[in-house]
């Protein structure tokens, strides 16, 4: 599984990086590098179980409270 | 942000009614026959009136900025800290309702369909299927929903006008027998949907002429509710309130019914293939506004390398986001109505106010 995610990022990496590295695109490079790690790094961690909070968690915890007072107030 | 392409309105409409649609069929009969009971269809009349005031604001915001999407207008309207703070915060509610989608249709598919296979292999493959369509730009995902679009109209009115010999019409009297809140409740419900129109401020840009976005506008808006209201009352109809609320996936449940003098049957597989070909364009519409959106908010040039590892990150949180579909469920009903509604309406409002008050306009190209 492990080797499966790298392999598949390392093919997405494939994909642009070595055109943008031969425009000198360092600034589409630099920003596709932070999406692509923080997508590998996740994937990983969540391969591994490792325990990533939910945004739909953090979501729940805001906006809950938002929507139970609509639903109070209208429905 | 430029993108060299321009779509027609008519294709802007279209879009529209994918951006919305093919999961709300999926999701919302169900839902509203929870919250509604047998008033679901006033439910989605009065959520698309509620819509109808996101659209306006969308109409305004172009009219003031043509040829200029969301993100950029931000910038332009409350200056460069602030402004791209506010895309940026527009990026990542267009990323987790992306990453949202993803993970509806591939619970749809396990629940529903094949549920021996891991939920990741449909959202891998429909997000591969994603990045190859969006790295080739907006109107050829236009020209997508050219072939999708019939065949999902067709459908629909396939599957309701075979189902009419099962409907029963007192299953949706006594109309507004608890009174007019119900309504409104559902209302509710529905509006985490149908906001998602706001997705127009973001690829209405490339609509040329910039003055038919009215006309897209309206035409979307009206589609949406035309079928929505028609597949809710089709699945009230059928089976009741209470048999639709207990139902997850009341449309796809309506098209199981269908039965024509025992040769026309089971053309639920039908359904499914027509389906997930809507919830592709959805998919690779967001991923396309994402995309753009982050490029315009970090200043790149173009923002095709930023699509296949964006999608990549999808699929990792939209496998992280839940853990299982009645937790879809709960959120949907219970958390969603209050966050789409701070992003989809206030936000936007909150632009169009400023925009106002510091006489911030741009014409021409």
């Amino acid at each position: 599984m492990l080797i499966l995610i790298i392999l598949a990022f390392l093919g997405i990496a494939y994909l642009d990086a070595p055109e943008l590295w031969q425009k000198k695109y360092w600034r589409e490079l630099a920003v596709m590098g932070i999406v692509w790690s923080l997508g590998l790094a996740l994937s990983l961690a969540l391969a591994l179980n490792l325990p990533v909070p939910s945004p739909a968690k953090l979501l729940a915890r805001v906006f809950g409270p938002v929507t139970e007072w609509l639903t109070r107030l209208i429905g | 942000m430029r993108e060299e392409g321009y779509i027609s309105p008519r294709q802007a409409a279209v879009l529209l009614w994918f951006a919305v649609l093919p999961t709300a069929i999926l999701f919302l009969p169900s839902l509203l026959a929870l919250r509604a009971h047998q008033d679901a269809w006033l439910s989605v009349i009065m959520a698309t009136l509620a819509a109808g005031a996101v659209a306006l604001v969308v109409y305004l915001l172009a009219q003031r900025f043509p040829h200029h999407t969301l993100f950029q207008y931000c910038e332009l309207i409350l200056g460069p800290v602030t402004g791209k703070m506010v895309a940026l915060i527009f990026v990542l509610a267009f990323f987790l309702l992306d990453a949202v989608v993803i993970r509806e249709f591939s619970e749809f598919l396990v629940t529903a369909v094949m549920p021996e296979t891991p939920a990741l292999f449909f959202g891998l493959s429909i997000v591969a299927v994603a990045v190859y369509a969006v790295r080739n730009g907006l109107e050829v995902i236009a020209r997508c929903t050219d072939f999708i679009l019939p065949l999902m109209v067709t459908f629909i009115a396939i599957v309701l006008l075979f189902a009419t010999p099962e409907m029963m019409p007192r299953n949706i009297f006594p109309v507004l027998e608890n009174g007019f809140r119900p309504v409104l409740g559902g209302a509710l419900v529905t509006w985490s949907f149908l906001g998602q129109v706001v997705i127009l401020a973001a690829y209405g840009a490339f609509v040329n002429p910039p003055r038919a976005l009215r006309a897209s506008l309206i035409s979307g808006l009206l589609g949406i509710a035309f079928f929505l209201s028609l597949v809710t009352m089709g699945t009230i109809l059928v089976f009741g309130c209470c048999e639709a609320a207990r139902l997850t996936f009341a449309a796809y449940a309506l098209a199981r019914v269908v039965s024509l003098g025992q040769f026309f049957e089971r053309i639920e597989a039908l359904f499914l293939a027509i389906w997930v070909g809507g919830v592709f364009i959805k998919i690779t519409l967001n991923l396309y506004v994402v995309s753009l959106g982050l490029a315009t908010v970090t200043g790149l040039k173009e923002y095709r390398p930023l699509v296949a590892p964006l999608g990549a990150l999808n699929v990792a949180v939209a496998a992280l986001l839940y853990r299982n579909i009645s937790e879809i469920r709960h959120d949907l009903l219970l958390v969603e109505p209050g966050w789409t509604l701070t992003w989809q309406l206030i936000l936007p409002l909150f632009l169009l106010v400023m925009a106002w008050l510091r006489g911030k306009r741009r014409t021409g190209i």
